[in-house]
C-alpha cells in the first residue's frame, strides 16, 4: 500500500517536471500550441470529470460554459478594456452563476432527461453567441483578445509565459480534484453515483451534492475558456459547439472517468493522437468513434482506471460475486 | 417515541399503503408482518422519507416529520437499512459507513481545498466513529475490502453498520436477515437486542416467523395496504383476521 | 394571411419530418431506454444512401425510399445487437455515450465515403403548384401525405399486430413481457430496425426540398429529443403531436419574430417544459 502511494507520488513529479520543462524541449512554436491547448482542454475535462466522473451525471452542454468563459473575457478585454485578471474573475464568477441557475433547473430533470436539457442548454448557449452579431460579433468572431496583463516583472506576451501561466492554472485544477476526491465531499459525489437512493437514505442530500458537483464543473470550464481567450488571441462561436463537447467527453473517456490522472492523461493523448492523424483530419472520428463504444463497453474506468481495475479483479479472487441489488423505490429529492 | 396515524401512499392509481396505524415505544422492538406485496416495504420509505405519503401523519417524538425528506429524517435520528444487500459496491467497507455517518461533519467545499485542520479532525472523528461502529457489527476485520466482494452475512452486518452509525435514536432493518441460514440468523438477532441494549429503538420487516416470535415485543401486522392486527406476538399469532390473511385470501408467507 | 398560410404549410412539411424522426426516437427510448444519441445520423445515412441509389444506381424516387429504409433498418438492428445490448446492464450513461461514439463515426463516414459538399437530391415531385399569391410544391404535398400514411401503417402495426402488440408490452413492462414469454431482445433488435427506417423514410422524403450533408442530423437529433421531451419520452402519439407543434412554432415564430432565432425556439420551449414539468408535458404526473 505505501510502496503504491509513494510510486503514485513519483509518477505526479515526474510529471510536474516534464511539465516545467517542455517548453525547453519543444523547439516547435506550433508544437508548444499544441501542448498549451491540450492542457487548457485538460481543465475542462477536468471540470466534465467532477459532474460526470463523480456524481455520474452526462452533462452535454459543457462547451457553453467553456464558451461563457471564453466571450466573458474576449468581451470585457476588447469592449470594456478591462485587464485580463479582471476578466478572468469575472469568467468565473459569470460561469459560477450561470452554472448554479442551469443546475437548478436542470438537477431536478435525472439521468437522460438531464443529459437532454443540458444539451439544449448548451445549443442555447451555442446559438445565441452564434446569432447574437452585435454582441459576439457572430460567425466572424472576436480578434485581437489582448494577452493577459503583466503580472510585475512577469509578462505574458511569449509564448512560453502563456504556457507556464496555464499549467498553473493545470496544477490547481488536479489539486482541486484530488482534495475534493480524498474529502467527504468527495465521498459524497461518488455515492450519489452508485446509488442515488442509498445515498439519500443514508442521509446525504443528493440534489445539493449534484448541484455542487454541477457549479463546480462549469467554473472548471470557465476558467479553461478563458484561459483558452487569452492565449489564443481569437474566439469564433465554434468553441461552444456541442461537438467539443462530445470532443471532451472522448478525452474524459480515454483518459479515465472519476480519476485524478485521466482528464490529463486523455487530453493529452487524444491530442497527440489527433497530431498524429493530421493528414486524416476530416475522418478523425472514424476512429475515435469506435474507440468511444469499445472503450465504455470494455474500459469504462479508461486508462487511468487500468491499475484499479485489475486491483478489483484480483480482489475478488475465491469470494462469490455479490448479489444483484434489488431496486428501491426512488428516494424522492428536496426542491 | 414513533407514532403512525392512517398513513397513506398510492403510486400511480395503485393504493400501497392505505390506512396503516401503529406507535412504538422507545427502546423496544417491533415488527411489521404481512403476506408478500402487503406494503411493508414501501412503509418503511415512507417512515424513512424516501417516498412522500399521499396520506396520513407520522410523528417523531411528538414533531410532525410528514413528508420529511431522507436526510431529513436522517438528521433527526431515523436510519434504516435495505431489502437486498445494498451497499455502494466499488467503496470499500469503512467508506461504505463513513459516507453514512458524514452528514454530522461541517466541513465544506473550502476545506477540502485548502485541506484545513478541521477537514483532517472531521475525517479522523469519521473514520473513528465507522470503526466503532463495523467493530460493533463485528466486522473490523474486513475494513479496507471492496464492499462488492465481502460475504454476504459480512454485508448484512455492514449494512447494518451504516445504519447505526450515526447513532439512531430508530433504526428500520428491512429483512436484514434475508438469505442467512439459520445460525447466521441467531447472530443478528442477537446484534439486535445489542442494538436495543445501547438504547436504539428498533422496526423490522422480517418473513422469519421465528426471528419475529423470539425478537419482537410488539407485532404489527399488514395486509393489503392496512393494519390489521397489533400486539404481542402470542396475541397476534392467535388472531383469526391474521390467519385469514396469511392461509385465505392473501396468499402464503414467504420464507418462513 | 396569405403569409400566414404559407408559413402553416411549411410548418406542416417541417412537421411531418419532425414526427417521423421523432416516432423513431421515442419507441427506441420506451422499449430499451437509451436516448439515441445516433438517431439523428442514421436519418442523415439514410439520405445519402437513398440519393446514391436514385442517383448512381438509377432507382426511382420510391423504390430508393423503399431500398434506403430497409438498409437502415439493417443498420439499425446491427448497432442494437453490436453496441446496445451489450450495455443492457451497465449504468445509463454508457449506452449514451456509446451512441455518441456511433454518432460521431457515422458522421465521419458520410464525409469520407461523399465529402463535404452539399447534395440536392433530384425528385421527380418538381413541379410547383400556384394558387394565387399562394405556391406549393408537390413534394411539399407529398410529405405531407407520405408521413401520414407511414403513422397509420405504424399505428395499424402497433395495435393491430402480434408483433407490433409485443412492442408495446415490453416498452410498458419489460420484465413483465419477458415472463409471458415474449423474446425482449429479439423486440429490442426489431425496434432498432423500424426506428432506423422511420428515419431513413423522413430523409428520403425531405431531402428533395433541403440539402444533404453529413452534419444535417446533428440539428434535427436535438431537435427530436426536444419533441420527445415535450411529448412525454416512449409517447408516440406526444412524438407526433410535438412534432407538428414544434414545426409550427417555429415556422410561424421564424415568420413574425426573427428567422435568425428560428432554431432557438425548439431549445427555448424544451427548457421552459423541463423547468415547469420536468416530467414531460403530455405525461400524467404521478
Amino acid at each position: 500500500m505505501r510502496l503504491r502511494w509513494s510510486f503514485r507520488r513519483l509518477a505526479w513529479m515526474l510529471a510536474l517536471l516534464a511539465g516545467l520543462l517542455a517548453p525547453l524541449a519543444v523547439g516547435n512554436p506550433y508544437y508548444l500550441q499544441v501542448l498549451t491547448l491540450g492542457l487548457i482542454w485538460a481543465i475542462g475535462v477536468y471540470g466534465l470529470n467532477i459532474v460526470l466522473g463523480f456524481t455520474g451525471q452526462l452533462s452535454l452542454g459543457h462547451a457553453g460554459f467553456f464558451g461563457i468563459g471564453a466571450y466573458t473575457v474576449g468581451l470585457l478585454t476588447l469592449r470594456v478594456g478591462l485587464s485580463f485578471w479582471v476578466a478572468l474573475l469575472a469568467a468565473v464568477v459569470l460561469t459560477m452563476i450561470a452554472g448554479w441557475l442551469v443546475g437548478w433547473i436542470c438537477l431536478r430533470t435525472r439521468g437522460h432527461a438531464f443529459a437532454i436539457f443540458t444539451m439544449a442548454v448548451g445549443v442555447i448557449i451555442n446559438l445565441l453567441i452564434d446569432k447574437w452579431d452585435s454582441l459576439t460579433n457572430g460567425q466572424v468572431g472576436l480578434v485581437n483578445i489582448p494577452a493577459p496583463n503583466a503580472i510585475g516583472p512577469v509578462s505574458f506576451d511569449s509564448a512560453q509565459a502563456r504556457y507556464y501561466l496555464v499549467l498553473v492554472f493545470l496544477v490547481l485544477a488536479a489539486y482541486a480534484t484530488w482534495a475534493i476526491l480524498r474529502s467527504p465531499i468527495g465521498r459524497a459525489m461518488h455515492a450519489v453515483r452508485q446509488s442515488e437512493e442509498l445515498a439519500a437514505a443514508i442521509g446525504i442530500p443528493v440534489m445539493r451534492t449534484k448541484r455542487l458537483a454541477f457549479v463546480l464543473s462549469t467554473v472548471f470550464a470557465g476558467v479553461a475558456g478563458a484561459l483558452f481567450a487569452g492565449y489564443l488571441g481569437y474566439l469564433g462561436p465554434d468553441v461552444t459547439g456541442v461537438d467539443i463537447t462530445f470532443d471532451m467527453l472522448l478525452y474524459l473517456l480515454v483518459g479515465g472517468m472519476g480519476t485524478v490522472a485521466g482528464p490529463l492523461v486523455g487530453a493529452l493523448l487524444v491530442g497527440a493522437l489527433t497530431q498524429v492523424l493530421q493528414a486524416f483530419q476530416q475522418y478523425q472520428m472514424l476512429i475515435f468513434g469506435p474507440v468511444l463504444v469499445i472503450l465504455i463497453r470494455f474500459f469504462p474506468g479508461g486508462l487511468a482506471g487500468i491499475p484499479a481495475g485489475i486491483r478489483r479483479r484480483r480482489e475478488r479472487g475465491p469470494n462469490p460475486p455479490p448479489l444483484a441489488a434489488e431496486p428501491i423505490p426512488a428516494a424522492r429529492e428536496e426542491v | 417515541m414513533l407514532s403512525v396515524e392512517a398513513l397513506g401512499k398510492s403510486f400511480g392509481g395503485l393504493q400501497a399503503v392505505q390506512d396503516v396505524t401503529f406507535s412504538v415505544e422507545a427502546g423496544s422492538i417491533t415488527a411489521i408482518i404481512g403476506p408478500n406485496g402487503a406494503g411493508k416495504s414501501t412503509l418503511f420509505n415512507l417512515i424513512a422519507g424516501a417516498v412522500r405519503p399521499t396520506s396520513g401523519r407520522i410523528r417523531l417524538n411528538g414533531e410532525d416529520v410528514t413528508g420529511l425528506p431522507a436526510h431529513e429524517m436522517a438528521a433527526r435520528g431515523v436510519a434504516r437499512t435495505f431489502q437486498s444487500t445494498h451497499l455502494f459496491q466499488e467503496f470499500t467497507v469503512i467508506d461504505n459507513v463513513m459516507a453514512a455517518c458524514q452528514l454530522r461533519g461541517g466541513a465544506h467545499l473550502w476545506d477540502a481545498l485548502l485541506r484545513t485542520d478541521k477537514l483532517r479532525r472531521e475525517a479522523g472523528a469519521l473514520r473513528e466513529q465507522a470503526m466503532r461502529a463495523l467493530a460493533f457489527v463485528e466486522v473490523a476485520h474486513l475494513a479496507d475490502r471492496r464492499a462488492g466482494t465481502i460475504p454476504q452475512e459480512a454485508q448484512k452486518r455492514v449494512a447494518l453498520a451504516m445504519g447505526i452509525a450515526t447513532q439512531p435514536k430508530l433504526v428500520l432493518l428491512d429483512e436484514i436477515a434475508g438469505g442467512l441460514n439459520p445460525e447466521e440468523t441467531d447472530r443478528m438477532m442477537a446484534l439486535i437486542r445489542r442494538l436495543v441494549d445501547h438504547g436504539m429503538t428498533v422496526c423490522f420487516v422480517e418473513h422469519k416467523l421465528r426471528m419475529v416470535m423470539q425478537l419482537a415485543d410488539q407485532v404489527v401486522v399488514i395486509h393489503h395496504g392496512r393494519t390489521i392486527a397489533e400486539g404481542t406476538p402470542a396475541q397476534v399469532s392467535r388472531d383469526p383476521a391474521v390467519i385469514e390473511a396469511y392461509l385465505g385470501g392473501g396468499g402464503i408467507a414467504a420464507g418462513g | 394571411m396569405t403569409l400566414l398560410m404559407q408559413e402553416v404549410l411549411g410548418g406542416l412539411v417541417l412537421g411531418s419530418i419532425y414526427s417521423l424522426v421523432a416516432m423513431g426516437l421515442t419507441l427506441v427510448y420506451g422499449v430499451m431506454e437509451i436516448p439515441n444519441f445516433a438517431h439523428g445520423h442514421l436519418y442523415m445515412l439514410g439520405a445519402y444512401i437513398t440519393w446514391f441509389l436514385l442517383v448512381s444506381a438509377h432507382f426511382g424516387y420510391w423504390p430508393a425510399t423503399l431500398a434506403a429504409a430497409v438498409v437502415l433498418s439493417g443498420i439499425g438492428a446491427l448497432l442494437e445487437w453490436v453496441v446496445f445490448r451489450p450495455l443492457r446492464n451497465a449504468p445509463q450513461v454508457h449506452a449514451m455515450i456509446a451512441s455518441v461514439g456511433v454518432m460521431l463515426f457515422l458522421e465521419a463516414l458520410a464525409q469520407w465515403l461523399w465529402g463535404p459538399d452539399f447534395q440536392r437530391m433530384p425528385t421527380p415531385y418538381g413541379r410547383v403548384l400556384n394558387a394565387g399569391p399562394f405556391t406549393v410544391s408537390e413534394q411539399q404535398l407529398v410529405v405531407i401525405a407520405a408521413a401520414i400514411v407511414c403513422m397509420s401503417l405504424l399505428y395499424l402495426f402497433l395495435k393491430h399486430t402480434p408483433l407490433g402488440m409485443a412492442i408495446e408490452a415490453v416498452a410498458q413492462n419489460r420484465t413483465g413481457a419477458r415472463l409471458v414469454g415474449i423474446r425482449t431482445h429479439r423486440i429490442s433488435l426489431i425496434t432498432f430496425g423500424l426506428s432506423a427506417a422511420l428515419a431513413s423514410i423522413a430523409a428520403s422524403l425531405i431531402a428533395p426540398i433541403h440539402l444533404i450533408f453529413p452534419a444535417m442530423g446533428t440539428m434535427v437529433i436535438m431537435k427530436a429529443f426536444a419533441i420527445i421531451v415535450i411529448g412525454g419520452m416512449g409517447s408516440i402519439p406526444g412524438a407526433i403531436a410535438g412534432g407538428y407543434i414544434l414545426a409550427l412554432a417555429e415556422s410561424i415564430g421564424g415568420a413574425y419574430v426573427s428567422t435568425n432565432y428560428q432554431d432557438v425556439i425548439a431549445f427555448a420551449l424544451l427548457a421552459l417544459i423541463l423547468f415547469l414539468r420536468p416530467s414531460g408535458l403530455f405525461t400524467k404526473g404521478v
